[in-house]
């Protein structure tokens, strides 16, 4: 495993790389703490970028890109009390206070070092566990794939958004757009309506960019904001004692495992994990009372999650080819792009891409910690960029990207298409997060469960009967069970997340 | 209004969706011959969405019932330190209006010319009016188009559309 990883340092060892990586962190750090641009928004737009790229170096720059993103997010959410991105969301309960208090550059060191550390961790949990299931996920027949799946679903189901039937919904509907175009296994185009166009169904990338950017563009439309964010910082002191760091060793080490483990759990990532661990720490705190009041150990609980789970989503993505959240979804569609089949035979066949991208989110890591404590002026003068400006500039680097996906104008015409719809999602309350998975394992679903009865001769016992395909059902119905109870319980006043 | 009923809309839309969806799949032909042919994902998936439309349909008119007709979430609250003026759905059309028309001109008239007009009205459309300066935005859209055009036609090889300056 070692000489595979030094491997993997050898290839994004080079200057050009690096510098991508570099780049790609300082972007990330942008989009991250800008609120309105997101992680899933930065690679959407860099992803284009790639095209002309050999897949390390293309996979290297997504991964400075996700590690910037997920992290930027604490510099509006400790300054102004907005969070950049959803992983922040509970930065801005401790940590705004901390500002308010004096101690913004406290507040800081906190939160940067614990990301650093949080994403480190489960850097190194990835490398360790990735390769393993991936050689066990090898083994896999469509009936355990199939299993996977209808776990995965089951999940995005039941830990996306207020309403259970409206995240179901829209796994549904994702799972329903998955189905244009031609069919698995014997090909018959379904729901082209005669349009030719439609034979190849809906690219990944316009349906992302769609859902995700361009809806956050019709959202801004509608109400014009006057002034644009005024964030100061004059003095910073960052002034944190190692015993200060000490004290928050369990807190941080809790977290991190939290986050790690929603990270690993499809379609729920850092925007949930940030606030369970969050809670997990003011319900196990001697003083909660504290908790609000500009606590540090809230800052260090919601930075550490929020930054484990990004190694926790590349865990499913590297070894079953499927996404643990939007930004890993974007992902899937920068491999497929160049040309690496995601799934079991990844690691096989690109091994070196692999442990290349291990090395770069290592690194991308560093940049993160450095770039945070010694450009964080420079952060802070962006935020008063108005959202007027750069929404239009992103849309066009939107199109640039749908259209170099194939060189053809259906693909923009998609992400117009599923812009919209992501914007009625909104407006209508609809979770955005459950279509997109559905987008991604229906295909997945359908194509294992033909190819299963294809092998069984039309058998449904296979499904229930491989004890590995058993298992994941049974944990599937499981969760299902869990999903309905909570919803239940959550109509009658007693929310799960008592923030 | 359109709050209160959003669920019965939106349920309902979806209803008559997976209605189209299920009779859409009798006329997919299976090519092998297997039991479970291109058509059957599609109606089991059409079955399961008309029952949480309804679900999803009725869950709202019961609601539309209890609670009154304006919602006043902790959110939107936060959100008037920043804004100036009311939600208004027209420049959300305008803006739509302008992304379709620059995707269809694109090919005729070339990226480059049609991107420095896109983004000069978008910025206009999503500006207050006390911050709308014309000089200022054309600067950005001009010198934003070239760059993107320049940078992904020569360094990234995406062959944008060059329309009628090729």
């Amino acid at each position: 495993m070692f000489d595979m990883l030094f491997a993997g340092f050898g290839s994004v060892m080079t200057l050009q790389i690096i510098m991508l990586i570099a780049a790609g962190v300082a972007l990330g750090l942008v989009f991250g703490s800008i609120p309105g641009l997101t992680a899933t928004m930065a690679v959407a737009i860099c992803l284009p970028i790639t095209y002309g790229m050999d897949p390390i170096a293309g996979m290297s720059l997504l991964m400075g890109l996700y590690i910037g993103g997920v992290s930027g997010g604490l510099i509006p959410a400790i300054l102004l009390k907005l969070p950049g991105t959803p992983s922040s969301i509970a930065t801005t309960f401790d940590g705004y206070p901390m500002a308010q208090n004096g101690e913004a550059g406290k507040a800081f060191n906190y939160a940067i070092v614990s990301s650093f550390l949080g994403g480190l961790l489960s850097i190194i949990v990835l490398i360790m566990i990735a390769p393993p299931l991936g050689r066990v996920a090898l083994q896999f027949g469509p009936f355990e794939f199939f299993a996977i799946v209808i776990f995965s679903l089951t999940l995005i189901a039941s830990l996306s958004g207020d309403s259970l039937p409206k995240g179901i919904m829209a796994g549904l509907l994702g799972i329903s757009f998955a189905m244009v175009g031609a069919a698995p296994i014997d090909a018959f185009p379904r729901f082209t309506y005669g349009f030719t166009d439609m034979n190849a169904g809906f690219n990944l990338l316009p349906v992302l960019i769609g859902l995700f950017a361009l809806s956050e563009i019709f959202i801004s439309a509608e109400k014009k904001v006057k002034k644009g964010l005024n964030a100061k910082l004059s003095k910073v002191n960052y002034k944190v004692s190692i015993k200060e760091y000490v004290a928050q060793g369990w807190n941080f080490l809790r977290s991190s495992l939290i986050g790690l483990g929603i990270g690993i759990l499809p379609g729920i990532g850092g925007g949930t994990s940030n606030i369970i661990s969050y809670v997990a720490a003011k319900s196990s705190s001697k003083k909660p009372e504290e908790f609000g009041k500009g606590n540090p150990a809230g800052v260090v609980a919601s930075e550490a999650s929020n930054n484990a789970a990004v190694g926790g989503a590349l865990v499913p993505l590297i070894s079953l080819g499927i996404p643990g959240d939007t930004v890993t979804a974007m992902l899937l569609g920068g491999l497929v792009l160049h040309g690496l089949q995601p799934g079991p035979l990844l690691m096989q066949n690109s091994g070196d891409v692999v442990y290349g991208i291990f090395a770069a989110l290592l690194i991308a890591n560093v940049f993160m910690i450095l770039f945070l404590f010694m450009g964080m002026k420079g952060f802070i003068r962006l935020l008063s960029i108005p959202q007027h400006i750069l929404y239009p500039i992103i849309l066009a680097l939107c199109v640039v990207g749908a259209f170099g996906v194939n060189n053809r104008l259906f693909d923009v015409g998609a992400l117009l298409f599923f812009g919209v719809l992501g914007y009625l999602m909104i407006k209508f309350g609809f979770p955005l997060t459950p279509l997109v998975l559905g987008f991604i394992l229906g295909p997945l679903l359908e194509t294992n469960l033909r190819r299963g009865l294809m092998l069984s001769q039309g058998d449904f016992m296979p499904f229930l009967t491989s004890p590995i395909a058993a298992a994941f059902l049974l944990v599937a119905a499981a969760s299902v069970v869990f999903a309905i109870y909570s919803n239940h319980k959550k109509k009658k006043g007693t929310s799960v997340l008592n923030v | 209004m359109v709050a209160k009923y959003e669920d019965v809309f939106s349920g309902i839309f979806l209803l008559i969706v997976s209605v189209i969806m299920f009779f859409t799949a009798y006329s997919f032909e299976a090519l092998t011959t297997s039991l479970v042919g291109p058509a059957f994902m599609p109606q089991i998936i059409a079955i399961v969405m008309a029952i949480f439309s309804v679900v999803i349909a009725v869950g709202g008119f019961r609601k539309s019932k209890v609670i009154p007709e304006e919602k006043n979430s902790p959110e939107q609250h936060k959100e008037e330190l920043i804004v100036t003026e009311k939600r208004s759905y027209k420049p959300v059309l305008i803006s739509l209006g302008l992304m379709i028309g620059y995707v269809i001109l694109l090919p005729y008239i070339g990226f480059l010319i049609m991107t420095v007009i896109y983004i000069f009205l978008q910025m206009l459309i999503l500006s207050h009016i006390t911050h709308r300066k014309i000089w200022l935005f054309l600067l950005i859209s001009i010198v934003t188009s070239a760059t993107i055009y320049y940078l992904f036609r020569n360094v990234f090889y995406v062959m944008l559309p060059t329309g009628i300056i090729g």
